[in-house]
């Protein structure tokens, strides 16, 4: 957040600050040019600093410039647009400067030749020359008189060489005279001026000249300003010595013909000097139109990449955004640029996005409520009890619920979409189902019920099925909508409830009289068979005998129906199971039956709460069916069995009693547990029954089966815990909504 | 007689604004530089201690360029530089300058008398020729210039001298001083000639 306030701000103000640090040196560096005083300190910086900014400048505009051609290439979009505007901008920039630059390279440099005239030149060379001429007549004079100087001292002896100088100064007017000896050895001077202990020396050149013959007379500048006439002349050799002496005479010049002499020079040498610069003011000039030019035109250039992005730069927004909509990115919000058409254009796309990105989600929550309807009813179809299955107009599967492929035992997922009739294929009860249905379409109904009885290798089971139609938007038919019920244990249930109604009447209507009939059968033959003699005693004996015995099988089988029918209060008590299946196994064992008995007991079952009666009665009437079963086996034999099922939390105890006789008829298999269901002979058909009875009231549950090697076996199951006990009243419950499977129960 | 001040004297600022110019424009450098290295040549130089002052003598070529005499001769004045310089030296670390002493001259055209001034800058000091090479010739001679005390330097010390001759630009007009940074017939300059001041045997 700092940092974009910082590069908001900061950066424009670095732009305004360099921008203007460049523009005043460029300022400086023309008034420099211009040879003012003001900045001439500062003018070599002043270059530098001006190359810095083009370089600078040159270093902005490569950088942009690279990344423009790589978006080119690279096909960014807007690339192509910035180009244009690019060269748009640097071509109307680059144009007028080029003109301008030419015209004024020539202006300046016609301009500064102009000012050098070759008259003035020549003017200021005649008057120096005028000058040296109106000095020349004196020096000319002067130089006379020193040779005659120089001649008066010849043979002059050195002690008065002196005095002769003196007053040979005075008289020729003189600033100082001086006599110079070999190797410049002063041999006598005189001076105007006694400050000076030292007499000015001539040169080298000059007394080399001198030495050579030739006389010197010649302006010489003073130190710290004006001139005097310096001459030079050799004197004759001295007769002693032989040595060749030179006298130097100074003189001074008016003052009024020096200021005036000096003031041409000076103008003169103004003039040379300026004359002389013409090339290098010219080039000076020249580099700072250059570099004013270059400043400008590439701050142009720059302007044209700044002004190009930030016209394209919402172009470019516009078409990221419009991209990112491609891909359904409808949240997509884009910058306002200004207020201009850019501007609106942006605005309404944002409006656009806003709308999309709202109806997307009005979309999505319809989708999500669709969704959760149909997950809503998935979950209900398959927690439904009843079997639906749901075909199109084409009677093709388009879905069934796991009840339905539960009750049909057939894997509906395998044929979605395919025709339903598939299904059937090595499966005998749905071939039934078929065909009861294809009935009803065949027969052009489309809202039917009917029951449906199917046999299959399990047993019989009875469907209860209604057919309605789905109708589309055109009311046509879109498909249909099966909805079973196996009713198969509903119906069981409800025989045994018919039974039990008939076991307690049995019990209550018939077995009252069959006493007083017995006990008057019984008086009859007792009061009568004496008084009665012959053939009439004998019949009535055995017709008051028959009525007795069959009284007594009447009271018998109204007392195993009242058996049946009673349901009084379990006497619940901790035992062991093992114990009771041993005791009640042990007393079949010393019996005369000719069987076999094997019991193999699971140690791991722990004591149950039960009735021990009617665990008892339960035992017996299973080992019994089981003894019944093998009668006329050849090797009869009775297996029973204890075992401790664990099911996750579920603890079961489960007793098993096999025998290798005939087995159960497939017919009667379902109904195995219903009373007066039975194969043999002899029996009420009750036991069975009064088995599942009294399991089912210790909350377990009873089955049959046919054992794949021969016979049957019986299974109870009795919970051990609660987990075990909610799971096979879960069963139960399922078992008698949904139907058995192969097992009847 | 020169009059000499023992000071030491630092770049100035604008030396390094020319130094910077120059780096910035190596290709125009290149361009117009000339074999100006052999223009001025420090042939001999030596120093003599006589009363406890060291005593410089030296004999230095100066051979001026083109663009130099042409404007020596269109009146506009030359200064040259006699840069001296004291070293310490070290045996295992840099040497260390003691100090920096400089001597400068003038020659110039005087139209007027026709003649070329050499003048002498720190003292005042002038000398008039005839010709230019006569006024060089008397520049190159340098004799007894007092330039350092004995007593300032240390003992057991070994102490180097340096010369070199440069010609002065930086005083002439913005125009003139841009175009003798940029071109090499402006740069006019000696080698460093460094020889022993005192060993620490001594």
């Amino acid at each position: 957040m700092e940092i974009t306030i910082l590069k908001r701000i900061g950066l424009p103000i670095l732009w305004v600050t360099g921008a203007t640090a460049l523009f005043a040196s460029l300022y400086m560096l023309s008034t420099t040019t211009q040879n003012s005083e003001e900045f001439d300190r500062l003018h070599v910086w002043l270059i530098f600093f001006n190359i810095a900014g083009v370089l600078t400048l040159m270093t902005l505009i490569g950088v942009n410039l690279f990344r423009l051609i790589m978006q080119y290439r690279n096909h960014v979009p807007g690339s192509r647009l910035t180009a244009r505007l690019m060269a748009i901008f640097v071509l109307l920039a680059v144009a007028p400067v080029v003109f301008v630059f030419y015209f004024s390279i020539q202006f300046i440099s016609r301009g500064i030749d102009s000012w050098f005239d070759v008259g003035v030149e020549s003017a200021m060379a005649n008057s120096l020359e005028l000058s040296r001429t109106a000095l020349d007549v004196r020096m000319r004079e002067l130089l006379s008189r020193t040779e005659r100087m120089a001649f008066d001292l010849t043979d002059t002896p050195d002690s008065i060489i002196g005095a002769r100088l003196d007053v040979m100064r005075l008289e020729s007017g003189a600033t100082e005279l001086t006599v110079f000896g070999s190797s410049r050895r002063i041999i006598s001077t005189s001076a105007i001026h006694t400050f000076s202990i030292v007499p000015e020396q001539p040169s080298d050149d000059l007394l080399l000249q001198v030495h050579q013959g030739r006389p010197y007379i010649g302006l010489d500048p003073i130190s710290g300003g004006g001139l005097r006439i310096r001459s030079l002349v050799i004197m004759a050799a001295d007769a002693k010595m032989g040595e060749k002496r030179v006298l130097q005479a100074l003189f001074s010049i008016a003052e009024r013909q020096i200021n005036l002499a000096e003031r041409v020079q000076n103008e003169y040498t103004r003039y040379r000097e300026i004359s002389y610069l013409r090339t290098p003011l010219k080039y000076s000039f020249v580099l700072t139109l250059s570099l004013v030019l270059l400043v400008s035109l590439l701050a142009a250039v720059w302007g044209a990449f700044y002004s190009a992005r930030r016209l394209v730069a919402p172009i470019q927004d516009l078409a990221a955004g419009t991209q990112a909509v491609a891909r359904g990115e409808y949240d997509t919000r884009l910058p306002l640029p200004a207020k201009d058409e850019v501007g609106f254009l942006v605005l309404s796309f944002n409006e656009m996005t806003s709308r999309l990105a709202e109806a997307k989600e009005q979309a999505s929550r319809s989708q999500q409520e669709v969704e959760s309807e149909r997950a809503y009813l998935e979950a209900m179809l398959a927690n439904l009890s009843s079997g639906v299955i749901a075909l199109d107009a084409g009677r093709n599967l388009r879905t069934a619920n796991s009840a339905a492929q539960e009750i049909l035992d057939v894997e509906f997922d395998r044929y979605l979409g395919k025709p339903l009739d598939k299904t059937a294929v090595g499966n005998a009860m749905m071939d039934q189902f078929l065909q009861a249905s294809n009935g009803h379409f065949e027969a052009g109904e489309t809202v039917w019920r009917d029951q449906f009885v199917l046999r299959g290798s399990a047993g019989r089971k009875v469907l209860m099925c209604s057919c309605t139609s789905l109708a589309d938007e055109e009311s046509e038919i879109a498909g249909y909508v099966i909805v079973f019920e196996d009713v198969t244990t509903l119906l069981q249930a409800q025989r045994d409830a018919a039974w039990g109604e008939v076991a307690r009447r049995l019990a209550h209507e018939i077995k009252n009289p069959l006493t007083p009939i017995q006990l008057s059968a019984e008086r009859l033959q007792q009061k009568c068979y004496d008084k009665l003699s012959g053939k009439d005693g004998e019949v009535l004996r055995r017709s008051t005998q028959t009525i007795i015995q069959q009284v007594q099988a009447m009271q018998s089988m109204v007392n195993a129906f009242s058996e049946y029918a009673r349901t009084p209060e379990l006497n619940l008590i901790r035992l062991k199971l093992n114990h009771l299946v041993a005791e009640v196994a042990d007393l079949y064992r010393g019996k005369e039956t000719g069987a076999t008995f094997t019991v193999e007991l699971d140690d791991n079952i722990p004591a149950i709460e039960a009735d021990a009666g009617r665990m008892r009665q339960m035992l017996h009437n299973m080992i019994k069916n089981a003894l019944e079963a093998v009668d006329g086996n050849p090797h009869p034999r009775v297996n029973i069995r204890t075992h401790l099922v664990r099911s996750q939390e579920a603890m079961t105890a489960e007793i098993v009693v096999e025998d290798n006789g005939p087995g159960f008829d497939p017919d009667i298999l379902s109904h195995a547990f219903e009373p007066y269901v039975t194969s043999k002979s002899k029996g009420t058909g009750l036991g069975l029954a009064i088995v599942k009875k009294l399991a089912e009231e210790h909350g377990g549950k009873v089955f049959a089966e046919n054992r794949s090697e021969g016979g049957a076996r019986l299974v109870i199951l009795l919970p051990l815990n609660e987990d075990a006990h909610a799971a096979l009243l879960f069963e139960r419950y399922a078992s008698a909504t949904r139907g058995g499977g192969r097992r009847a129960s | 007689m020169h009059v000499w001040s023992n000071r030491l004297v630092k770049r100035s600022g604008q030396d390094s604004a020319l130094l910077l110019a120059l780096c910035l424009l190596p290709v125009c450098n290149t361009s117009f530089a000339t074999d100006e290295d052999d223009r001025f040549v420090v042939r001999t130089a030596y120093t003599e201690l006589i009363d406890g002052v060291y005593y410089l003598n030296a004999d230095i070529e100066y051979s001026l360029s083109e663009q130099a005499l042409e404007a020596l001769q269109n009146s506009v004045p030359l200064t040259i530089r006699l840069q001296i310089e004291i070293i310490r030296d070290r045996k295992f670390w840099w040497n260390k300058s003691l100090a920096e002493l400089e001597q400068g001259y003038e020659i110039a055209f005087h139209p007027l008398s026709n003649r070329y001034i050499v003048r002498n800058l720190n003292s005042g000091a002038q000398d008039t020729f005839a010709n230019y090479r006569a006024a060089i010739a008397s520049l190159g001679r340098v004799s007894d210039l007092p330039i350092y005390e004995d007593f300032l330097l240390e003992r057991d010390v070994n102490y180097l001298v340096r010369l070199r001759a440069v010609l002065d630009v930086r005083n002439y007009s913005a125009p003139l001083r841009l175009f003798a940074t940029i071109w090499g017939d402006w740069r006019l300059s000696s080698d460093y000639y460094e020889w022993k001041l005192r060993s620490s045997s001594e």
